[in-house]
């Protein structure tokens, strides 16, 4: 899901980089801030985890491909606050290092990816937590939904602002996107769950830890 | 953390060795979610504004390369980032 550079009206991606540093600026003072010192080298494995694990697309349906995001894994294992730095640095190290994302989307990547999709899964996973696994698959599931939306959205906008130049027509871009990344939520949801599992049966004390913490 | 991040991280590089065959065999070559949007709406995409100095490489040993070095690259910038906002922190104190 990453935006590539040349595909965004400038008007656009110049919001997202608008809308998404405030925020992102906000969240690493305050983590920077509130962090206990003994979190920072998991959360930096975290982020490490999720640089390797969007390298490996698995297959959906038709032929199309999609990757972890790694918003809700974040969010049940170190809090919204961190997701967002953790996905910050995931983001920016892929577009700068690895051209996986445009410079001048990275903005729009940035506001998809580390902060929709983690408030997202926040919001879900704070709602409930009788049924922990439903919980996380809800998370993992809708925060892929909602950032895909969003970047059907600035695909859609882009087109209209730019006259078809730039971004998707919106009868393409909505239903394509939203139709593929509900598959690939549910992906999101298997691997966010297994994972979550795996981690409270090795490491118990990362999982309880999150769960006895107030709601950020 | 009970082991050190070291120990972690060689586990992680330990997985994504054993699963990249995978994404080989199933997922390489062919678009994600996005890109298929785009070919779907005969979106345009004007190149390039940046040459990043790596890839994600075309074959199983360079992208556990490449995989394992953005992995240690990243563990690396989000530890020292919250170093220099600790030793800010310290010294306003």
């Amino acid at each position: 899901m990453h935006i590539p550079d040349g595909l965004m009206d400038p008007v656009v991606w110049v919001v997202g980089f608008v809308v998404a540093v405030p925020i992102l600026f906000v969240a690493f003072r305050r983590l920077g801030r509130e962090t206990d010192e003994d979190r920072i080298p998991f959360m930096a494995v975290l982020a490490a985890g999720i640089f390797v694990a969007q390298m490996l697309n698995f297959p959906v349906a038709g032929g199309t491909t999609g990757h972890l995001i790694g918003a809700a894994l974040a969010v049940v294992l170190v809090g919204p606050v961190a997701a967002m730095a953790v996905l910050t640095v995931v983001i920016v190290i892929q577009s700068l290092f690895f051209g996986d994302g445009g410079i001048t989307a990275l903005g729009l990547n940035l506001l998809n990816m580390a902060v929709v999709a983690p408030l997202v899964a926040s919001l879900v996973y704070g709602a409930s937590k009788r049924n922990m696994k439903a919980s996380i698959f809800a998370a993992s599931w809708l925060s892929v939904f909602i950032a895909a939306f969003a970047t059907a959205i600035e695909l859609s906008a882009s087109f209209l602002i730019s006259g078809g130049t730039f971004g998707i027509t919106p009868y393409v871009a909505l239903p394509a996107m939203l139709g593929y990344n509900a598959v690939i939520g549910v992906g999101e949801g298997f691997i966010t769950v297994g994972v979550w599992a795996f981690i409270s049966q090795v490491a118990p004390e990362i999982t309880k830890a999150r769960r006895e913490e107030a709601p950020q | 953390m009970k082991r050190g991040p070291a120990a972690y991280l060689a586990t992680i590089a330990v997985v994504f060795a054993v699963l990249l065959p995978l994404y080989y065999m199933f997922s390489y070559g062919r678009n994600d979610s996005l890109a298929r949007t785009i070919e779907q709406g005969n979106g345009n995409q004007g190149g390039s504004t940046y040459n990043a100095p790596f890839s994600y490489g075309g074959s199983y040993l360079e992208s556990l390369v490449f995989g394992i070095l953005g992995m240690v690259l990243v563990f690396a910038v989000f530890y020292a980032l919250f170093l220099v906002m600790k030793k800010r922190r310290m010294r306003r104190e």
